[in-house]
């Protein structure tokens, strides 16, 4: 049984792993309380944004880790600029096609399109040869443990997005738009909301949040794994429903909990090794024990929309 | 998908349906088809076929009856659960487990898998039933998820002892036994497709009697449902064990196909994501749905992988395939559903 | 009334089902079984294909030390030094004429599937099968390989052996590379009848009388390296680490046995694959080895450098003395691992080096060159190589009419003994013994050297006899005279 103190590595490594639960699960939020989508694709998304940074980087069977040289840079921002872009076409081109439906079939869309991706992704990088996407980053040691500049910029990051997007759904016009459509579409349209562009910028901004993620994702995650990148969103899904897809500081904070608890109990043993053995569990088991408890006494609406 | 008044029946006669309508228009697993097509699996498959196309039907038939299940909770009763691996892993699991430590003949410990991936099924159930629609969908993608973990952990039994059953050393392990009149591959095929025939049975006796109306409405409308005096609660419930049942007994099925060498692949996210996407492309109403969408994903595939273009191709190209389906599905039913409105 | 006729049909059928027997059966599985252990993880893989290496010492006519291992340092005969390759010297009988006729059939079943890609040894094989055939054939025929993908599914690893063995009719199966093909179709082979010569990964292609690798698999792999951190001077415990499958018990086990021979603490960790949280899973291994531990790691490139680039940003290199099974014995991994890791980390290798000056590795690189330009040389080449080289010298032998015969065919590659190839340390031969079969068991230890490459840190040395298997493989080498060379 480690001790106290041991445990600090740990929570740092945990802190990261949360904020980008975090910040996909506010990308999630607000898409959705936009749309009435739950946008499955992010995740196929932004790893098809991440390989073609790297190839574009340079990298191949030679060179699995290749580095910014020059003109090869723009391979940054260009994962944000394809998610987003991939985002807002599924957005704008096909969503709507679905509109009609109810959130489960428009979701149900967006599973189709990270099937679609994934084998497109299988097929053109093999996943059995190694693969690295890396940020340029520095190391501190802090209190016995390593923290590095990419992990601290993952927190900054979703603790960034959490203020900036709850402010901006507050206090700007098009934020009061997005929630008057989240409340009731066809009655914000009669008023004059111009739903449609405003569901677009929600795609938007999701991409772009999207496109952030999957640059600070591969460098956690030390590789390009398709499938844990693409199925990153499962996890990512829990605090999402901690919060009822509605409260993005109760996200943001079932996040970071999920994360951190997550890590925490990598190194329990002997007697406890269970607890170290089902630690990936963790975002499922905190996301359906969250619904048992909201449950419990009402039939549980989705962030208020009517569930036909 | 709510109710829409028409114009009083008495007033506008349909014509009866004519030619292939009559057949098809019938919206349950017609029994005339459904002996026609278990004689020609039963006898004419094993006649024209070899070893390994036997080998895929085999598979095709396990794989319709986890199919039907997740079709017939989504299509028949409007409930989307992503969880149906989670109880084809648990009845594998509990099937290979008992036919390590019992002597029970195999088809009684195949539905003992059934019954145990149905009792969790239900524990499981009872929080789900108060989600509906996106929520339930999302839930049961966590479950599934949860229970690859917990399968990948524990793994799965090969002749050792104690709960897990996972042989420590390596003369202890032995291969998943199969029933004593079904030891040979065509035999057990055989075996198979009886399975999935009763398993289709008992599903479309439940759909055509009470149950089977019960969900009807609900499905429609829960409200409208539970107005009318229906136990939504209760049916929902017996809705998740029936899919559970027909799932794990799927997957006890499964384990004797796989003697040695199980794998946790069929259990895992992908697959339970992969598997409502054949599902909806092969027809969520029908329960020829499970068989069709079965057949997509296994001989289809295979005989497209030796026939045309290249292995490697169609394994990982089948993944985009099957996701372009089910958006392409989903849009057209949108389309035909909106014609429907506008025409109604 | 329709249901109770479809009821009463199912009975019935049931019933036929029963009591019918299949005289056409085409195949049983037998329900019975006997040893072949299942074991393997999705994410270990035999060497992985890599660029070729830069200079390094050859293992010609040197000499083998093992001094710190528990078991006597390994002879010097029977080492493959300057004998010439059994397979001759170019390719079949090297005449330049195309071979005509029927093809003579080979089969394998081969894991292909994104994540576990290991196609490219039976390609390989299949260069050296054109090169043969280019020049003579077998005694004027060609041969043809048939593959099939199992898709990392076992069932499709079950219907593939059928449709080669049974629809197909190929004559001996050979160059199979796959995670699933020794477990599920071992017993099937036994009864055809069939002797299997494959690159194997799981337990099975190691303990199952009628499979023969010309690799060790990970089990022994990862056993080398624990004798090597230990001689490199590991202390208190060995901390083994490989990804959690449904069989990867098997994997670290030798590597534990010998642990607990030798005094030392063990600890096996299984990671769920892929890994997706690469610094807390070495972080824990890092403190659960203690300083002066050793870790051994047991993955394939891409988990193996997730793991070993996240020690490396949390300042745990020196902290243990680091191993690793065949796998990452790569000249991209050495690559990508850069300065830091130079020396830092002991990878076990299972085949000669790719830059090796021996005839027969110089004919592989042509052969590859010529055959199979596209592919980098690495070592599942060379295994799938290695083999093509003993099936075709193994027909070449055979008198012609029985080349067509399986069971006469089947015969001679049981009989396969004291085969030189300079692609292992010592004679490669099939054994056939009842316990299982570990024809390679002698194996080099390689570092990378700080840039691009792996290069050579001990030559042949002998794996421990940790377990009954190799025990009683070894005891047959000697009784039998299989690997004198």
């Amino acid at each position: 049984m480690p001790g106290l103190g041991d445990f600090w590595p740990y929570i740092i490594q945990g802190l990261a792993f949360g904020a980008m639960y975090a910040v996909t699960g506010t990308g999630l939020v607000v898409l959705y309380q936009t749309t009435g989508v739950v946008n499955l694709a992010f995740g196929a998304i932004g790893c098809l944004g991440a390989h073609l940074a790297w190839s574009m980087l340079g990298g191949s069977l030679s060179k699995p880790t290749p580095h910014a040289e020059g003109w090869r840079i723009l391979a940054y921002p260009l994962v944000v600029v394809v998610c987003a872009g991939l985002t807002v076409a599924y957005g704008v081109f096909i969503a709507p096609l679905l509109a009609r439906r109810d959130p489960l079939v428009k979701s149900l869309g967006t599973l189709g399109v990270a099937l679609l991706l994934l084998g497109i992704m299988k097929e053109r990088w093999d996943t059995s040869k190694p693969r690295a996407l890396d940020l340029p980053t520095k190391k501190y040691t802090v209190a016995g443990g390593v923290v590095t500049t990419t992990q601290l910029a993952a927190l900054g990051f979703a603790i960034l997005v959490v203020v900036v997007v709850t402010l901006f759904l507050k206090q700007t016009a098009t934020g009061t738009a997005m929630r008057a459509i989240a409340n009731d579409r066809d009655v914000s349209s009669l008023l004059g909301v111009p739903t449609r562009r405003v569901e677009a910028l929600a795609w938007l901004g999701s991409g772009v949040i999207c496109g952030c993620v999957f640059l600070m994702l591969p460098p956690l995650f030390k590789s390009l794994d398709q499938g844990t990148l693409t199925w990153f969103i499962i996890g990512a899904l829990g605090g999402a429903i901690v919060g009822q897809f509605s409260s993005l500081t109760v996200t943001f904070f079932a996040s970071m909990a999920i994360g951190v608890i997550e890590s925490v109990l990598t190194p329990f043993s002997d007697s406890f090794q269970f607890m170290s053995d089902f630690r990936k569990m963790t975002p499922f088991v905190v996301a359906v024990a969250a619904i048992m408890w909201i449950s419990r006494r009402r039939t549980v609406v989705l962030a208020g929309r009517e569930m036909r | 998908m709510t109710a829409v008044a028409t114009a009083p029946a008495t007033l506008v006669e349909t014509p009866p349906p004519r030619g292939i309508a009559r057949v098809t228009k019938s919206p349950y697993f017609s029994p005339g088809a459904a002996i026609v097509v278990f004689v020609l699996a039963l006898f004419a498959i094993p006649a024209f076929f070899d070893a390994f196309w036997i080998a895929n039907f085999t598979q095709m038939a396990v794989f319709s009856i986890v199919a039907a299940s997740a079709g017939l909770l989504y299509g028949r009763v409007g409930l989307v659960s992503l969880g149906q691996v989670a109880s084809y892993g648990i009845g594998c699991w509990v099937t290979m487990r008992l036919a390590f430590a019992t002597s029970l003949p195999f088809p009684i410990i195949v539905v003992l898998g059934g019954v145990a991936a149905m009792l969790i099924g239900m524990l499981i159930g009872l929080p789900a039933l108060r989600v509906s629609g996106l929520y339930l969908a999302l839930v049961t993608l966590m479950l599934a998820a949860g229970m690859e973990i917990v399968l990948n952990t524990v793994k799965f039994p090969n002749g050792g002892s104690g709960f897990k059953g996972v042989a420590k050393t390596l003369s202890d392990i032995r291969p998943t036994r199969r029933p004593s009149f079904a030891l040979t591959d065509v035999t057990y095929y055989r075996f198979l497709v009886v399975g999935a025939f009763v398993m289709f049975v008992i599903a479309s006796l439940m759909l055509s009697h009470k149950p089977g109306r019960a969900w009807e409405s609900i499905r429609q409308s829960e409200a409208a449902a539970l107005a009318a005096g229906i136990d939504v609660t209760r049916y929902k419930l017996l809705a998740f064990a029936l899919a559970a049942f027909m799932a794990g007994v799927a997957g006890g099925l499964y384990a004797g196909t796989v003697p040695k060498g199980m794998s946790i692949d069929a259990f895992n996210r992908q697959s339970a994501i992969f598997l409502i996407a054949v599902v909806i492309m092969g027809g969520i109403y029908s329960l020829w749905g499970g068989l069709l969408g079965a057949f997509f994903a296994t001989c289809l595939l295979k005989f497209l992988t030796q026939n045309v273009v290249g292995h490697q191709f169609w394994t990982r190209f089948a993944l985009s395939l099957f996701g372009f389906g089910l958006l392409v599905n989903l849009i057209q039913s949108t389309r035909v559903a909106e014609k429907k409105g506008i025409e109604a | 009334m329709a249901r109770r006729f479809m009821a009463a049909a199912a009975v019935g059928a049931m019933l036929l089902v029963a009591c019918g027997n299949d005289s056409k059966s085409s195949s049983t599985t037998a329900a019975s079984g006997s040893a072949a252990p299942a074991a393997t993880t999705a994410g270990v893989a035999t060497t992985a294909a890599g660029a070729t290496s830069a200079p390094a010492d050859t293992t010609a006519g040197s000499t083998a030390t093992s001094a710190a291992t528990s078991d006597t340092t390994a002879p010097q005969a029977g080492l493959v030094g300057d004998k010439p390759a059994t397979a001759g010297e170019g390719c079949g009988l090297n005449n330049g004429q195309k071979a005509t006729g029927a093809p003579i059939k080979l089969g394998n079943v081969t894991t292909s599937i994104p994540g576990i890609d290991f196609s490219t040894g039976p390609a390989m094989m299949k260069g050296y099968f054109d090169c043969v055939n280019d020049n003579g054939g077998i005694n004027g025929r060609p041969v043809q390989m048939l593959e099939e993908n199992d898709n990392g599914k076992p069932e499709d690893a079950g219907a593939a052996a059928k449709k080669l063995i049974e629809t197909d009719k190929v004559v001996a199966m050979v160059g199979g590379f796959s995670i699933l093909d020794c477990p599920v179709n071992a017993d099937y082979y036994t009864q055809q009848g069939y002797n299997v010569i494959v690159a194997g990964v799981p337990a099975e292609c190691f303990s199952s009388p009628n499979i023969a690798a010309v690799n060790m698999g990970p089990g022994y792999s990862a056993l080398g390296a624990a004798q090597i951190v230990v001689e490199k001077g590991a202390k208190n415990k060995i901390v083994t680490m490989t990804g959690k499958s449904p069989t990867s018990d098997y994997n670290d086990s030798l590597a534990g046995l010998y642990a607990k021979a030798n005094g030392f603490q063990w600890e096996d960790l299984q990671p769920e694959l892929p890994i997706s949280d690469p610094n807390t899973i070495i972080l824990d291994a890092v403190n659960k080895a203690g300083d002066g531990g050793a870790i051994v790691l047991n993955f394939t490139p891409p988990e193996g450098l997730k793991l070993l680039k996240a020690a490396e940003e949390l300042n745990l290199i020196d902290k243990v003395i680091w191993g690793s099974s065949t796998p990452l014995n790569d000249n991209s991994v050495a690559a990508a691992l850069g300065q830091a890791w130079a020396g830092k980390i002991n990878v076990n290798a299972e085949l000669s080096l790719l830059d090796d000056p021996r005839p027969e590795m110089e004919l592989y690189r042509t052969v590859s060159a010529k055959y199979n330009p596209d592919a980098p040389l690495g070592s599942f080449q060379q295994m799938g190589f290695m083999i093509g080289r003993i099936i075709v010298k193994t027909l070449m032998d055979m008198p012609p009419a029985d080349v067509d015969d399986p069971v006469k065919v089947n015969a001679a590659i049981k009989g396969i003994k004291n085969f030189d190839t300079h692609i292992v340390c010592k004679p490669w031969y099939f054994g056939g013994l009842p316990a299982g079969n570990v024809p390679n068991n002698y194996d080099y230890n390689v570092v990378p050297d700080g840039t691009d490459t792996m290069t050579l840190d001990k030559d042949c040395f002998k794996i421990a006899e940790v377990e009954p298997i190799l025990t009683a493989v070894r005891k047959a080498e000697v009784d039998q005279g299989l690997n004198v060379g």
